[in-house]
């Protein structure tokens, strides 16, 4: 058995140690957010926290993250600033590819609390986005950042 | 030319949705048009759903795929338009399969061609006014008044002394009520929701991670299925040796389908443990096969979930034929199940389109679009004759164009339908649904990558045009598609990615390549020898440097 720490909770999974950390995620605590894409950590829709940093947790086993945080799209607070800039910049199309590319925003903004353009696109550019939100998603990102700003003030 | 009636709560629920009661209507809507000949009774289309619950929601059964559309903010538009009720109190729930929900014009449950509105506004607006006329009337009733003094907004009827009744509260008493023959709909100059801004209904789901898509269902004794398909386009199977794929832990079976050969584990882990482990021997397609004739890991990304011992499912008593289950938001994961032995996709055109749609991207002809779209379309077309051209156009679009087959995904419950049959878990057990994974420009697969080129990556490209030879530049970075005075001219831009550092990828790029296209009139033999050509081109000749973000402007 191995224990996970998600979302704040701990898990006592069954997987083998070599179970990529998505399957555990989606098909053993039905946390369904994080998505299956390409399964080879290149499209980004499986994007987690692993003690804060980005993972592609389709290529991330289990094993590995024993005891780390994991932090998933179902743990993100429902006010978190970047979910609210989201939905008033109407980020999401098909939505699909959408819990990976907050994931990654969150992050992004963690470091950089006011990226510019090619800050984000930089960041952002490891997660694909098939309808082509790109747009919207560094509009939504610079939305975020003046929102956490103007909150802090 | 309309007929609204009244649906009973178990006629319903044996549609596969289950809801409260309140008022439940649905429209039954000749369609009118060349359909409606001489000695031909037209046929009925009946398809939209509205309830209006005891709470004071409405909900709006949707009949139409959404993918990003938008769909399912439109349509409930307009009945909520026609209704004046709350808006804030719309609810939306995905239509199951049945006849009843068929396009107007098309004649089965399909979603496409930027027909969605246009063709459902009418009844719906009739559903919308004909619930609201209902509404009156009930209030009416209460009040021992004339329903004509009534008036109603933001989900209540409002008595001209100033009562007011919500629609909740007079939900039952309506249902009661018959519908009325004929309503009169709004003058659009008294429209205050359609025409407005508004924010999506589905975006809340997708972006917390709720948003149930294709992938995310999951039923009793579900099983996963991977489908290995054949490496090349129109390859039939010869032989499949599967031992070492049911050698995987929670593989359960290996199954010969006309896709391929899939893979049916307890869990999607299993599955694709096992897919590369079958290996299939396939007889060469001749003119577009070669490649090699092991299965291996070029496997497109077919996905259909299965159930096992699906013969206690309530719905395979209460059918005992096909059903097609959409999923509750529908990108690129439809879900189909079958229950007997008639298959049926929600969009039977689509295979055809893709066929239509794969010729295409041969004739795009780089080596790795052709294996890109090799993949995903083999199986699942290859009884299509390839000898015309059409052209996808992405429903992603900021320039006006409609989109249409954008997700290529509505075959997959043909997928799912079909291998349900020869599954070995009893006659009746084929109830499936099925995910479709493979999406244009979203999964490549990886062996074939791997194999040819280490670390070119085509990923996320998109066709836009139509065969009226109007073609337009689509918004995304990766391919786009201009009218060149006749000719098509196409560029084609792929995203690749070197290596990883760190988690990342080095970069994307961008390399592009123009050649000409004629038209369907071209000669066999000139189209051929474009696309030796074509495929003898050099990968790095073909494609350029480009950042993941630059706008078509900078084309």
């Amino acid at each position: 058995m191995i224990t996970l720490d998600v979302n704040g909770k701990k898990h006592k999974v069954s997987a083998s140690p070599d179970t990529p950390l998505l399957w555990v995620l989606r098909e053993e605590l039905m946390l369904t957010g994080t998505k299956f894409g390409c399964g080879e950590g290149i499209c980004g829709a499986c994007t987690v926290h692993v003690d804060g940093e980005t993972t592609r947790s389709c290529i991330t086993s289990v094993g590995e993250v024993e005891g780390a945080k994991i932090v998933t799209i179902e743990g993100l607070p429902e006010d978190h600033p970047v979910k609210r800039a989201w939905l008033a910049a109407e980020v999401s199309q098909c939505g699909y590819c959408q819990p990976g590319q907050i994931m990654e925003a969150v992050a992004l903004l963690r470091d950089n609390p006011a990226p510019s353009d090619s800050d984000i696109d930089d960041a952002m550019s490891d997660n694909l986005c098939r309808c082509g939100t790109y747009p919207r998603i560094r509009k939504a990102i610079h939305q975020a950042a003046a929102g956490a700003k103007g909150g802090a003030q | 030319m309309k007929d609204i009636v009244k649906v009973s709560r178990r006629d319903f629920i044996k549609t596969g949705i289950t809801l409260g009661g309140g008022l439940i209507l649905a429209c039954h809507f000749k369609v009118p048009g060349p359909a409606e000949g001489p000695g031909r009774p037209a046929p009925f289309a009946p398809n939209a759903f509205l309830r209006v619950g005891n709470d004071g929601s409405v909900t709006v059964i949707v009949n139409k795929s959404e993918m990003g559309q938008g769909v399912y903010t439109a349509l409930p538009m307009i009945i909520a338009e026609e209704l004046e009720c709350d808006w804030k109190m719309v609810r939306v729930a995905p239509a199951p399969v049945a006849a009843v929900y068929n396009h107007t014009q098309f004649g089965s449950m399909m979603t496409g061609g930027s027909t969605s509105v246009r063709t459902e506004w009418e009844r719906l607006a009739q559903a919308g006014a004909a619930a609201r006329a209902m509404l009156c009337q009930a209030a009416a009733q209460t009040w021992k008044a004339d329903a004509v003094i009534c008036r109603t907004e933001n989900g209540q009827v409002v008595h001209p002394d100033g009562r007011t009744l919500t629609y909740g509260e007079l939900a039952d008493k309506a249902a009661k009520l018959s519908v009325p023959n004929t309503v009169k709909l709004k003058d659009p100059s008294r429209y205050t929701l359609i025409g407005q801004p508004i924010h999506r209904l589905d975006s809340p789901a997708k972006v917390n991670g709720s948003a149930v898509f294709g992938i995310d269902v999951r039923l009793d004794n579900l099983l996963v299925a991977v489908i290995a398909r054949p490496p090349v386009f129109g390859a039939t199977l010869k032989s499949v040796d599967d031992t070492k794929a049911k050698a995987v832990a929670g593989v359960q079976a290996v199954v010969t389908v006309p896709a391929g050969v899939a893979v049916v584990a307890d869990g999607f882990w299993p599955a694709l443990q096992g897919r590369p482990k079958t290996i299939g021997h396939h007889r060469d397609a001749g003119r577009y096969g070669h490649h090699g004739l092991d299965t291996g890991n070029r496997l497109g990304l077919g996905i259909v979930h299965t159930f096992q011992g699906g013969t206690e499912d309530r719905r395979a008593s209460d059918h005992g034929h096909q059903q097609v289950i959409k999923s509750h938001v529908d990108p690129e994961n439809s879900a189909a199940v079958d229950l007997g032995r008639t298959v049926e996709t929600v969009d039977r055109l689509a295979d055809e389109r893709i066929a239509a749609g794969v010729f295409e991207f041969y004739r795009i002809g780089h080596r790795e679009l052709r294996g890109l779209v090799r993949q995903f379309a083999i199986g699942e077309c290859s009884s299509v004759r390839m000898h015309h051209l059409a052209i996808f156009r992405p429903a992603n679009h900021s320039i006006g164009l409609p989109g249409l087959g954008r997700r290529l995904a509505q075959h997959c419950p043909g997928s799912g339908a079909g291998l349900s049959q020869p599954l070995p878990f009893g006659a009746n057990a084929g109830a499936a649904t099925g995910h479709h994974a493979t999406e244009l420009g979203m999964v490549v697969d990886g062996g074939y990558r791997r194999r040819r080129h280490p670390y070119h990556l085509p990923i996320a490209f998109q066709l836009l045009g139509n065969d009226h030879r109007q073609c337009r530049i689509d918004p995304l970075p990766h391919l786009r598609f201009v009218d060149d005075d006749g000719h098509r001219t196409i560029v084609a831009h792929a995203q690749k990615s070197i290596g990883r550092k760190g988690g990342r990828p080095t970069g994307p790029f961008r390399r592009t390549r123009h050649f000409e296209m004629a038209g369907q009139d071209q000669p066999a033999a000139q189209r051929d020898a474009g696309l030796d050509e074509i495929s003898s081109a050099d990968l790095d000749d073909v494609f350029h440097w480009a950042p993941p973000f630059a706008p078509a402007a900078a084309w």
